[in-house]
């Protein structure tokens, strides 16, 4: 690293951004950018730090939605009375990720920025239908959670623009929506896979399934299917893959189990 | 760069390079060497301190990121005379083995034990989530947090 810029004023992170664009790499809690450096994979030019940006901070509610800045902690979310009461998938999300150290730290900008398909708030910002706000010195743009993730650590980021803050819907609680994760173990333990569900009042479900397919995958299908109908629906859309931590066909087999459960129990 | 810390109370500063660890930072500049370097990845906790009040992995904390930043280190937590309750109640229940892990534990057990009146198995569980220790088997640390809740009078839930 030739340059390390610490700044806590956005103006300054947007020209800066504007001025290095790919190299340099942006630092929230550096859960993931330091694990990666103090194992030798990186070495950008730039490191610029912006856990100083108040602006960047806080969960706001606003008619029918919350705004969530992108360097909320997922401590910050999981503990939010009004993301725990109405966007509960994303409450549990957050309180699945890493330890109370990892959670403390890791922002749910990262989470989003490292675009890992195994990245625990990704089923759930799909699911929901959030919408990502990112900004650039040429100004701001709204994107799609499911428009957003194009492959493994891959985003529709432009090299000049940052991840601002996250929109998301409201209305999901306790008692129609979820999130489930399956890891090795209960505390970090990156997930095999995971499934966030809803059930809304006009017999429509919606589930999105993380960790088998290269980007977080969402469907939405009525009540009432039968189970050979819906396991074929939820095998359709994945394209889970061998890695260290499952097989593909491990991955298949338990992420339709859970959705049938699911589907069928209205939870697990 | 110049780097601004409070440390255990008391205002440091240091002059260190953009790619620094909080960690090396505490060992290597202030000579804290009671935060262990375990995995440097945050996986294990045995570098745990409090970072502006709450427990975090220092070894992937970069020092200029955190400039004015309070840092509490088991050397504070630590009284100046003899040990927290939490710390007797580790050597009574045969909590410490080999005692790497052990500053981390202590860490993340002062932050439970502090911040909650009521204390639960299922609440230190997930309090010490982020600490791996190879020698116990958590059990014995288990019951020295219970044991030193009831030295400070927490109340118990089942
Ligand atoms: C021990 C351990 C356990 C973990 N467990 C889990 C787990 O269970 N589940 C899980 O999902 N993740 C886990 N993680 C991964 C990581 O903690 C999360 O992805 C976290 O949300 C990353 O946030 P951060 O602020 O630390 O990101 P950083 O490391 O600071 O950044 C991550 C990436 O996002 C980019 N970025 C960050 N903020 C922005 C922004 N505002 N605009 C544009 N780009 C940005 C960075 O440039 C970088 O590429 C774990 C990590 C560790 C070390
Ligand atoms: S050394 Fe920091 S978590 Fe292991
Ligand atoms: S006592 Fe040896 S690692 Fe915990």
């Amino acid at each position: 690293m030739k340059i390390a810029i610490r700044t806590d004023n956005l103006d300054d992170l947007l020209k800066a951004k504007a001025k290095y664009g790919d190299k340099a790499l942006i630092l929230a809690g550096g859960t993931d950018v330091n694990v990666k450096r103090n194992r030798g994979l990186i070495g950008p030019e730039v490191i610029i730090s912006i856990s100083g940006i108040t602006d960047m901070k806080g969960i706001v509610p606003e008619k029918g939605k919350l705004v969530i800045g992108s360097l909320s902690t997922h401590s910050d979310i999981e503990n939010d009375a009004a993301v725990k009461r109405r966007a509960f998938p994303l409450h549990m999300s957050c309180a699945a990720i890493g330890s109370p150290q990892i959670r403390n730290t890791g922002t749910l900008g990262g989470n989003i920025g490292t675009a890992s398909p195994a990245g625990d708030t990704l089923p759930s910002l799909v699911l929901l239908d959030s919408i990502i706000n990112v900004m650039s010195i040429r100004g701001t743009r709204k994107i799609k959670a499911a428009k957003f993730f194009t492959g493994p650590g891959k985003t529709v980021l432009e090299k000049d623009e940052i991840i601002y803050s996250v929109e998301v819907p409201l209305g999901y609680t306790s008692s129609n929506s979820g999130f489930f994760k399956l890891g090795m173990r209960d505390a970090l333990a990156i997930s095999v896979l995971s499934v966030a569900w809803y059930f809304d009042k006009n017999g429509t479900v919606g589930l999105s399934f993380g960790g088998v397919s290269p980007v977080v995958k969402r469907i939405l299908v009525k009540q009432g299917l039968s189970e050979t109908a819906f396991r074929k629906k939820v095998s359709g859309i994945i394209s889970p893959i061998d890695d260290i931590r499952a097989g593909a066909g491990f991955r298949r087999g338990v992420v339709t189990d859970i959705a049938f459960k699911v589907y069928r129990d209205g939870g697990i | 760069m110049k780097l601004h810390l409070n440390v255990n109370g008391k205002n440091m500063e240091c002059e260190i390079e953009g790619h620094e660890t909080l960690l090396e930072v505490l060992r290597d500049r202030f000579g804290l060497t009671g935060t262990k370097k375990g995995c440097g990845e945050g996986v294990c906790g045995a570098c745990t301190v409090l970072l502006n009040g709450l427990p975090a992995a220092s070894c992937i904390i970069s020092a200029f990121a955190i400039e004015g930043a309070s840092v509490e280190t088991i050397e504070g937590i630590t009284p100046e005379q003899g040990l927290s309750s939490l710390q007797k109640a580790f050597i009574e229940r045969g909590a410490v083995q080999c005692g790497y892990c052990t500053p981390g534990f202590i860490v993340s057990g002062h932050h439970y034990l502090k911040n909650n009146d009521v204390v639960s198995p299922a609440g230190i569980r997930r309090a010490l989530s982020g600490n791996l220790c190879r020698c116990t088997g958590y059990k014995k640390i288990e019951e020295a947090m219970l044991s030193a809740a009831e030295a400070l009078g927490k109340r118990m839930k089942k």
